[in-house]
C-alpha cells in the first residue's frame, strides 16, 4: 500500500506527460496533402503537353523531307532526315533526341507523386490500430492488478497519449524526411528546368528553320492556278499553322516548366501550415499550366 | 554568343541565301535554291547534334531525382518501423496481462 502511494503519483506524472504529448500531436496532425496533389497534377500537365508537342516536332520534320527529299531519283529512304556530309550519313531525326527531356519530365512527375503519396500516408491509421489493441491490454492489465485509483483512471489515457505520441513521432518524421527529400531534390529540379528549357530552344530553332524553309520551297514551285493553287495552299497553310502551334507550345511550356521549382521551394517552406495557407507561386503553377492547355486547345 | 551557334549561324545564312536566290534566275538562281536546302539540313543536324550534347549535360539532373524518390522511400520505411514499434508494446502488454492473470489465478 505505501509502495501504492509513493508510484501512483510518478505515474499520474507520466501520464500527463504523455498527454502532453498527445495534445502536441493535435496541432501537428494534418499533414497538407492538396498542395502536393496540386503539384502532381501541374507536373503531369507539362508532361503530357510536351509529349503531344514532341509528336507534333516529328509529324512536322516529316512534312519538312516531303518539301526537301534526298537529291536524285526515289529511294526507300529518300524521305529520312538525313543529309550526306563528305560520305557520312548525317541524321536530324528529333524524336529519339526528345526522348530523354521526356523521361526526365516523367521523373519529375513521379518525384512528385512520391510526394504527394508520402505526404498522404495514414501512418495513423497503423497506429490507431495499435493503440486500439494498447488500450484492451491496459484495461485488461488495470482490472487484474490491485492498482491505485489513479492507475486505473490512467490505464485508458495511457492507450490515447501513446498514440499520440506515435503521430507526434511520426508527423516530425514525415516533415523532416518531406524537408530533406524536397531540399535534395531542388537543384535535380533546377537542372531538369534549364534542360527542358534547353531543349525547348533546339526545337523551336528546329520548327522555325522547317517552316521557313518550308515556305521558301512552296514559294519556288511553280503551280498553276486552279485547283493544284487550292492543294498547295492548303499543304502551306497546313504547315504555318503547325509550326506556330508548336513554336507556342514550346514557349508556354518552358514557362509552365519554370514555374515549378518556386512552387516546390514554396511547398517545402510552407510544410507546417495547414492546407488553408494560400501558396502563390503555387497559384502561378497552376495558372501556367491552364495557359499550356489553352494554347493547345486554342491552336488546334 | 549562344550554346547553340553553329545552328544559328548555319540558320541565318540559310535565310540569306534565299534573299540572294530571289535575285537570280537560271542555273545560278537554281544552285542557290539547292544550297539553300542543304544549309537547312544543316542547320537540322547542329540542331539535333546540340540535343544530343544537351541530352549528355543534364543525364545526373535526372539521376538526382531518382535518389530524391528512393530517399522518401527511405523514410517511408523508418517511419513504418516506428508504427510497428508501438504496435509491439501492444502485445507486449498483451503477454504481460495474460502472465499476470495466470499469476493471480484469474
Amino acid at each position: 500500500m505505501k509502495n501504492e502511494r509513493r508510484i501512483a503519483p510518478a505515474g499520474v506524472r507520466f501520464l500527463v506527460a504523455l498527454v502532453a504529448l498527445g495534445a502536441i500531436c493535435a496541432g501537428c496532425a494534418s499533414m497538407p496533402t492538396g498542395r502536393f496533389d496540386t503539384l502532381v497534377a501541374a507536373s503531369k500537365g507539362v508532361e503530357t503537353s510536351t509529349a503531344q508537342t514532341d509528336a507534333d516536332l516529328v509529324k512536322l520534320t516529316r512534312r519538312f523531307m516531303m518539301f526537301s527529299p534526298a537529291p536524285g531519283p526515289y529511294r526507300v529512304d529518300s524521305f529520312a532526315p538525313v543529309v550526306e556530309v563528305g560520305g557520312a550519313r548525317l541524321d536530324f531525326d528529333f524524336g529519339p533526341r526528345l526522348e530523354p527531356r521526356q523521361a526526365a519530365l516523367g521523373v519529375l512527375a513521379a518525384y512528385t507523386e512520391v510526394l504527394a503519396a508520402f505526404a498522404r500516408k495514414d501512418y495513423g491509421g497503423e497506429l490507431d490500430r495499435a493503440t486500439h489493441s494498447l488500450g484492451g491490454s491496459v484495461q485488461r492489465l488495470a482490472g487484474h492488478v490491485t492498482a491505485s485509483a489513479a492507475a486505473k483512471q490512467g490505464a485508458g489515457v495511457l492507450a490515447t497519449a501513446v498514440n499520440g505520441l506515435g503521430h507526434v513521432i511520426t508527423e516530425r518524421m514525415r516533415r523532416a524526411a518531406l524537408r530533406k527529400a524536397m531540399d535534395d531534390a531542388a537543384p535535380g529540379i533546377a537542372a531538369i528546368v534549364t534542360f527542358v528549357k534547353e531543349i525547348n530552344v533546339l526545337g523551336a530553332t528546329a520548327a522555325t528553320t522547317m517552316r521557313d524553309q518550308m515556305i521558301r520551297k512552296a514559294n519556288s514551285l511553280r503551280v498553276a492556278d486552279g485547283v493544284a493553287r487550292l492543294q498547295l495552299n492548303e499543304v502551306v497553310e497546313g504547315v504555318i499553322v503547325e509550326s506556330n502551334a508548336i513554336l507556342a507550345h514550346l514557349k508556354q511550356e518552358s514557362t509552365a516548366v519554370e514555374a515549378i521549382a518556386p512552387a516546390h521551394a514554396e511547398i517545402r517552406d510552407a510544410i507546417d501550415q495547414d492546407d488553408r495557407a494560400v501558396l502563390d507561386k503555387l497559384k502561378t503553377l497552376v495558372a501556367e499550366v491552364k495557359r499550356l492547355q489553352g494554347v493547345y486547345s486554342s491552336l488546334k | 554568343m549562344s550554346d547553340h551557334a553553329l545552328a544559328e549561324g548555319l540558320a541565318g545564312l540559310a535565310s540569306r541565301v534565299d534573299n540572294l536566290s530571289h535575285f537570280m534566275a537560271g542555273a545560278e538562281g537554281r544552285t542557290l535554291e539547292d544550297q539553300e536546302d542543304r544549309l537547312a539540313k544543316l542547320t537540322l543536324v547542329a540542331i539535333a547534334v546540340d540535343m544530343d550534347a544537351t541530352n549528355a549535360k543534364y543525364r545526373n539532373a535526372v539521376k538526382r531525382i531518382q535518389a530524391a524518390i528512393d530517399a522518401i522511400g527511405d523514410a517511408d520505411r523508418k517511419i513504418q518501423n516506428v508504427a510497428q514499434v508501438i504496435a509491439g508494446v501492444a502485445k507486449a502488454l498483451d503477454v504481460a496481462e495474460k502472465l499476470l492473470a495466470k499469476a493471480a489465478g484469474v
